[in-house]
């Protein structure tokens, strides 16, 4: 008999009919319901409108920008994008160091946190506990503590001003996070379907591979995808570990902070292609991530 | 599952992971080779192919150097990499650079309060250099940089050696709408009984007196008579030691020379003396009658509401005309800062290039060559006309230029030179400002700023607030410093 017939068949899902509640705020009164909305718009203002603003401000000009009184209605202009793309300081080998650095460091922490984490959802090892809060406790330590003493080994392994340095400087913060987060995911996945795949006659890294990962696919993307905001975003390990051939974005917005001001322009413009490529990712996958971040509470997976 | 007994065991494979481990560290570790060098009879080609590292913080001069290196590279054969970060990333990159023993960065931006003072012994004495026969000499010797600007941007405690090279001169300056004072001068010489023209003869008073007429009066071309950058950040210790200095106050005992040679080692703070109260009392009532908005000012802040037309004056960098002429041009003057009861002081916040100790020969050798290249006044001359940067030269001799020259008065071509006349007089010895030169400078000026903003925003009065900086300066100054 195979997985699938032993499943039940459900009647096919309908609408539910007119009037009925379907979540807990719909059984509530027409106020709360109102407070509900409001919140909502209150919080959708408060992190959309700098972001917007952010936007808006990427296409004024130098004196629009910074006026006294705000402006919405403006001459647009690409001058902050032209300046960004040419001149002394090109964002091009920024954006590419970024790309590498942050895409290479979020592959990595998935593979091996997902390794990692399936070892310590399955083990039954003594200490278990303690070692998965030494795992993530090591992300909390604040970077300040730990810069110094990885600065000498990077130093030392001539990391330093490289690409694999910063890679691994994001590892250091990403890893632990990603075994942490998949552990999660793996221990909610029946230990039973495994041993359905053993006795089916799969390797351990079979039943991992082909029935274990697929189920935990959400999590995946979910661990992926905060990997990659984290290591994009990254301004302090940059700071100390890269170098003229291995700045990333953050490092191209601070040097828009120069001594005679701020370019505001230039700065929103980096602010627009720093943000942008992390939400498109995040929409992209959204139907994962809402599902991730909830760990399947959402969808019961 | 039996284990093979011809194959690896389980801990030979882990010494064999050990041994690589090693073995790549170890590799990993050797020195690094020092630059190429050949002999030739061109002191400047000696050191053609090879590549230096130069950190800065992001200043006009760097931007028109990295917006054309050529130059350098066509003159030396050299290769120029240059990192530019925010002056605290600068800070912290370059002291665990000197402290690893290895120069990633050859050539150092170094602040006198937050790279020199604290990290001298990481730096070359520069008199080495100098003193080689076979380097090329600095053009016009170190005499022909402006004084004070040697001695405070490029020495430390020995009034003989010194590690940098004045490289940028930021100076505090008096900067107004020229438009309205000439259109509100007779009425405002009539109602204040006194010529409101700005200049180096006028009193923080008399500042005060100005700035409350326009807040009365000229309402409708502009919203405040005075702005400062008074956030709680190193802006605001700026602003506040102009009025301190000039009240009489020092934050130390011989504060001028702590301020022009530097000192590890500079006694008692001084703030809780009476002519510090009075600055500080003078400097809260200066704020009250300024635009709000100055306590979340620096000085970027108010040199963007001084553009915006928001306010008449208020003091701020020098290096702020381009932007002032480029928005509004024309329409601003520039004159030294105010004088009080006891001196007249423009903070001066100028910067020197160096070079790291870390460097193997060579290296160093092509080091110098940049800096005198960067500092010398050829470069000088090319920064001031270039659009990425513009800055302000740090020789006398380039200043005496008949370009420059011609350059002070409207239209020019360099509109920083506008100012040239205002930072010649605030960079006499007795006009020019300087701040504590001590190795723990960083930690002092928290707590001054921390204690000023909590003064002006009513959490203390100026009394407490000199004597409660007095009393954590002494702690900080008494733990010394080790570097």
């Amino acid at each position: 008999m195979s997985a699938t017939e032993a499943v039940p068949r459900h009647p096919p899902v309908s609408a539910a009919p007119r009037g009925t509640p379907q979540s807990p705020l719909e059984e509530t009164g027409r106020g709360t319901r109102w407070a509900v909305w409001v919140i909502l718009a209150l919080f959708m203002l408060w992190t959309l409108v700098p972001l917007v603003w952010m936007l808006m401000s990427s296409f004024k000009n130098r004196t629009d920008v910074t006026a006294a009184t705000p402006q919405a209605l403006f001459q647009p202009t690409l001058d902050n994008y032209r300046g960004l793309f040419s001149g002394p300081n090109n964002l091009t080998p920024y954006i590419w160091h970024s790309v590498l650095a942050a895409g290479i460091s979020a592959v990595l922490a998935v593979c091996l946190g997902s390794l990692a984490g399936y070892g310590l959802a399955r083990t039954a090892m003594r200490g278990k506990r303690h070692l998965a809060f030494w795992i993530i406790s090591t992300r909390m330590a604040p970077i300040a503590a730990v810069v110094v003493p990885l600065f000498i080994i990077f130093r030392g392994l001539n990391l330093i001003d490289t690409i694999p340095g910063l890679v691994l400087a994001y590892l250091t913060f990403n890893l632990p996070f990603a075994i942490w987060l998949m552990s999660a995911f793996f221990a909610e996945v029946p230990p039973s379907l495994e041993e359905s795949a053993l006795v089916a006659g799969c390797t351990r890294w079979q039943a991992f591979w082909t029935v274990i990962l697929p189920l935990t696919k959400a999590g995946l993307v979910t661990t992926f995808i905060l990997c990659l905001v984290f290591a994009w975003n990254d301004y302090a390990f940059a700071v100390v570990f890269s170098g003229p051939n291995s700045q990333t974005l953050p490092i191209a917005a601070s040097q828009l902070v120069t001594q005679t001001g701020v370019d505001w322009g230039q700065l929103t413009a980096i602010g627009t292609i720093v943000v942008v490529p992390m939400m498109l990712a995040g929409l992209a996958v959204r139907r994962w991530l809402v599902t991730g971040l909830t760990l399947g509470a959402v969808t019961g997976e | 599952m039996d284990r093979n007994p011809l194959g690896p065991s389980r801990r030979d494979v882990l010494r064999g992971a050990l041994a690589a481990g090693a073995a790549v560290t170890l590799s990993g570790c050797g020195a690094q080779a020092d630059a190429p060098h050949v002999v030739t009879v061109d002191q400047w080609r000696q050191f053609k192919g090879a590549t230096l590292n130069f950190i800065s913080e992001n200043t006009a001069p760097t931007a028109a150097i990295a917006a054309n290196t050529r130059p350098f590279t066509d003159l030396t054969g050299i290769t120029i990499n240059i990192v530019t970060l925010e002056l605290t990333a600068l800070v912290q990159r370059v002291a665990l650079d000197l402290a690893s023993g290895h120069a990633q960065y050859q050539v150092i931006y170094a602040d006198p309060y937050q790279v020199l003072a604290p990290y001298q012994r990481g730096l070359v004495d520069l008199r080495t250099m100098q003193a080689d026969p076979n380097l090329p000499h600095l053009p016009g010797g170190i005499a022909d940089f402006i004084p004070a600007q040697m001695d405070a941007a490029g020495r430390f405690v020995d009034p003989n050696a010194y590690y940098t090279l004045p490289y940028d001169a930021p100076t505090m300056i008096w900067q107004y709408r020229r438009d309205l004072f000439d259109k509100y001068h007779d009425r405002m010489a009539n109602d204040l009984g006194f010529d409101p023209t700005p200049s180096g003869e006028r009193t923080w008073d008399e500042y005060y007196r100005i700035a409350n007429w326009f807040n009365k009066h000229a309402g409708s071309d502009v919203k405040y008579g005075t702005g400062h950058q008074a956030r709680q950040h190193d802006s605001l210790m700026n602003d506040f030691s102009n009025v301190l200095w000039s009240y009489g106050g020092a934050y130390f005992d011989n504060g001028k020379e702590v301020g022009r040679i530097g000192s590890r080692d500079p006694g008692p703070c001084r703030l809780d003396s009476d002519a510090a109260i009075a600055g500080a009392e003078f400097y809260q009532k200066l704020l009250a009658i300024a635009d709000p908005a100055s306590t979340t000012w620096d000085w970027d802040g108010v040199g963007a509401a001084f553009r915006a037309g928001r306010l008449a004056m208020c003091p701020n960098w020098h290096e702020f005309a381009a932007s002032n002429e480029q928005v509004m041009p024309g329409k601003t003057g520039y004159s030294p800062l105010p004088r009080g009861p006891v001196a007249t002081a423009n903070m001066y916040g100028g910067t020197g290039v160096g070079i790291s100790g870390n460097t193997r020969p060579h290296e160093r050798g092509a080091a110098w060559l940049f800096i005198v290249w960067a500092t010398s006044p050829q470069t000088q001359l090319a920064n001031l006309k270039s659009k990425a940067g513009g800055g302000t030269p740090t020789r006398t001799s380039v200043y005496e230029l008949p370009e420059v020259r011609a350059a002070e008065k409207r239209p020019s071509p360099m509109p920083n030179m506008l100012t040239a006349a205002a930072v010649r007089q605030a960079w006499e010895p007795d006009k020019i400002g300087l701040r504590p030169k001590i190795p723990m400078w960083n930690e002092c000026n928290t707590a001054i700023f921390t204690q000023l903003s909590r003064m002006l925003t009513g959490g203390a009065t100026p009394p407490d607030a000199m004597r409660t900086i007095k009393a954590r300066v002494d702690q900080i100054v008494a733990r010394g410093w080790v570097a």
